[in-house]
């Protein structure tokens, strides 16, 4: 059986920059979250935009339902788009400021027949009700609200037309910390609630271990390991993930930090290393390292890594 | 012995157009300390870190109260004496530090005036003690000819606390600092601010929305909600056994590994 998205060899490029360099992905049927994560440059929001058809594919294949959208147009690339939805970190960016809550809400229910006119008001105030606002936010404007919940809105007109699939891209990162902690209940209750399947985009581990079954952890357009959240974070099999992991401020951790830190930033994604690109950062790398990439390959039962030295960070050479 | 508060400000009111947005009762950092400043959006935290430095009035707000460095009064400080202080003896970090360096100028040409203006005897002086300040915050030198648009977030922000250091500031102000940039380079920066303390004394005050970085960074804490400090103490006292209200929303809603969002 294929799952509900289908992602593979998936590549964006940006003039000669491989911003996306052979992305495999599969997201099943809800309720599922599949976290990706990655730092700045890492390619991550790109293939959330590839995913929803905003950014055109240089190559490789997005299947929803075992059945090819990659050059799908017109009545069926509308009908991937309702399915599939995307929710952007600044909601400020995606409402349009003169229209009120209500009529951006439906403008989605009508443009798809998801109801008959009369019964918009309806359906208005029942999305309100799901993301946790009141009937009467449909008369506002979103400068009239916070941003919080204008990021509600944004949650609603997605889900307004019954998408299968969210794309969800560092929803809570322009937010409050508490208003933040909302929004993640809201997710984690949507989900539960309507059966969703999403894609999580965040730099924030934390909030991808909560919401995600599994995760993805992207660097320099590459997938460099995959696997259930839980296990990938409590015992990485790459690198990366070890210094991701370990970079993450904690309330609580009061021993001085543990210094097993990488040293300076991504390299330029227009010239990247050879080898391993995570070579010049990476405290294992070796000769090898340095010339031949490593491929994903599985190294645990449900675990993929992409580095020759993943045994070895498995049974904790970097702790 | 005792020591004085090297900043210390006492019943600071900034009121903008009528209201009242910052009425702070007290807030002291000591020599060498870092002292975090957490709250969120509209607290009142930037602003008091602008009042220091007299940059409220340029946003037409009024001030009142006092504010205290080194047995100087800060308040009412004609502005020649401010220009004296302010970026030299006490200096600010941005959390958009490329955006705070001016892009039609390479970084070698900022800092070059910088510390002409304050008092580096010669343009050659000048130069050197830049590129000291850049090797001491792990950065190469040749930075220097760059512009900022070509340096990453990371190495824009070391330009920066390095121009702190090479002005031998005693106080830095830092406003969110790390906010923009990833895990792994705010876990440098940290440090590095960290050890610059360690290693010169400065001391830092540190506002962020952040608790977790606050807890990795700060001695002490102060939380402010609506202009006003509601609790403050011991970073790890205060975010660990947190006693007032607020407090404990903050701590709780704080996403953390190993824990899950509750429904």
């Amino acid at each position: 059986m294929s799952p509900l998205l289908r992602v593979r060899d998936l590549e964006v490029r940006f003039g000669d920059v491989r911003a996306v360099d052979g992305v495999d992905l599969d997201i099943p049927d809800g309720p599922f979250g599949l976290g990706l994560v990655g730092e700045s440059g890492s390619g991550k929001t790109t293939v959330g935009r590839a995913v929803v058809r905003l950014t055109p594919l240089a190559a490789g294949s997005v299947a929803l339902d075992g059945e090819d959208v990659t050059k799908a147009r017109g009545a069926t690339l509308k009908a991937y788009r309702r399915a599939v939805q995307i929710v952007f970190q600044d909601p400020d960016g995606t409402l349009d400021p003169r229209m009120r809550v209500g009529a951006v809400l439906t403008e989605g229910l009508l443009a798809n027949d998801i109801v008959p006119k009369s019964e918009a008001p309806g359906r208005v105030t029942e999305l309100l009700a799901d993301v946790g606002l009141d009937a009467e936010h449909a008369g506002r404007l979103p400068h009239q609200l916070s941003g919080g919940q204008r990021q509600r809105v944004a949650i609603a007109r997605a889900l307004a037309v019954q998408p299968r699939l969210l794309v969800l891209d560092e929803p809570t990162s322009a937010l409050d910390v508490t208003v933040q902690a909302k929004v993640l209940r809201l997710i984690a209750h949507l989900r539960d609630d309507r059966r969703l399947a999403y894609l999580l985009i965040s730099h924030n581990l934390a909030v991808v271990e909560a919401l995600c079954e599994r995760t993805a952890v992207l660097y320099l357009g590459r997938v460099v390991e995959e696997g259930p959240t839980a296990e990938l974070l409590s015992r990485p099999a790459h690198p990366y993930t070890v210094a991701l992991r370990a970079a993450v401020p904690e309330i609580g951790s009061w021993e001085p930090r543990r210094a097993v830190t990488v040293p300076g930033e991504p390299p330029d994604p227009a010239s990247p290393p050879p080898g391993c690109p995570f070579h010049p950062r990476c405290p294992l790398a070796t000769d090898r390292c340095r010339t031949e990439r490593p491929a994903l390959t599985t190294v645990e039962d449900g675990r993929q890594a992409a580095c020759h030295r993943a045994d070895e960070v498995l049974s904790g050479a970097m702790a | 012995m005792s020591t004085q508060p090297r900043l210390a400000i006492e019943g600071l009111q900034i009121r903008i157009g009528g209201r009242h947005v910052v009425d702070l009762a007290h807030l002291h950092v000591d020599p060498g300390e870092i002292l975090g400043l957490a709250g969120e959006s509209g607290s009142g935290k930037s602003l008091t870190a602008q009042a220091v430095l007299g940059l409220t009035r340029t946003i037409g707000a009024a001030v009142d109260g006092s504010i205290v460095f080194e047995g100087i009064e800060l308040m009412g400080l004609d502005e020649a004496a401010m220009r004296a202080i302010r970026g030299r003896r006490i200096a600010m970090i941005f959390q958009s530090p490329i955006s705070s360096l001016n892009p039609v100028f390479r970084v070698g040409d900022v800092f070059v005036r910088a510390l002409r203006l304050h008092g580096a005897p010669s343009k050659a002086e000048a130069v050197e003690r830049a590129r000291a300040a850049l090797r001491e915050v792990v950065l190469s030198p040749e930075l220097l000819d760059r512009y900022p648009s070509q340096l990453s977030g990371g190495q824009a922000q070391r330009v920066s606390i390095a121009m702190a250091l090479a002005l031998r500031s005693e106080v830095l102000l830092a406003d969110e600092p790390t906010s923009a940039l990833d895990v792994t380079v705010q876990a440098e920066i940290l440090d590095l601010l960290r050890s610059l303390r360690d290693e010169t004394g400065m001391s830092v005050l540190f506002i962020s929305h952040d608790l977790a970085v606050i807890a990795e960074l700060c001695d002490r804490v102060a939380v402010m909600q609506r202009g006003r400090i509601v609790e403050e103490g011991i970073a790890r006292n205060v975010l660990t056994t947190p006693s007032e209200g607020y407090t404990r929303e903050l701590v709780a809603s704080v996403p953390r590994i190993g824990g899950a969002v509750a429904g």
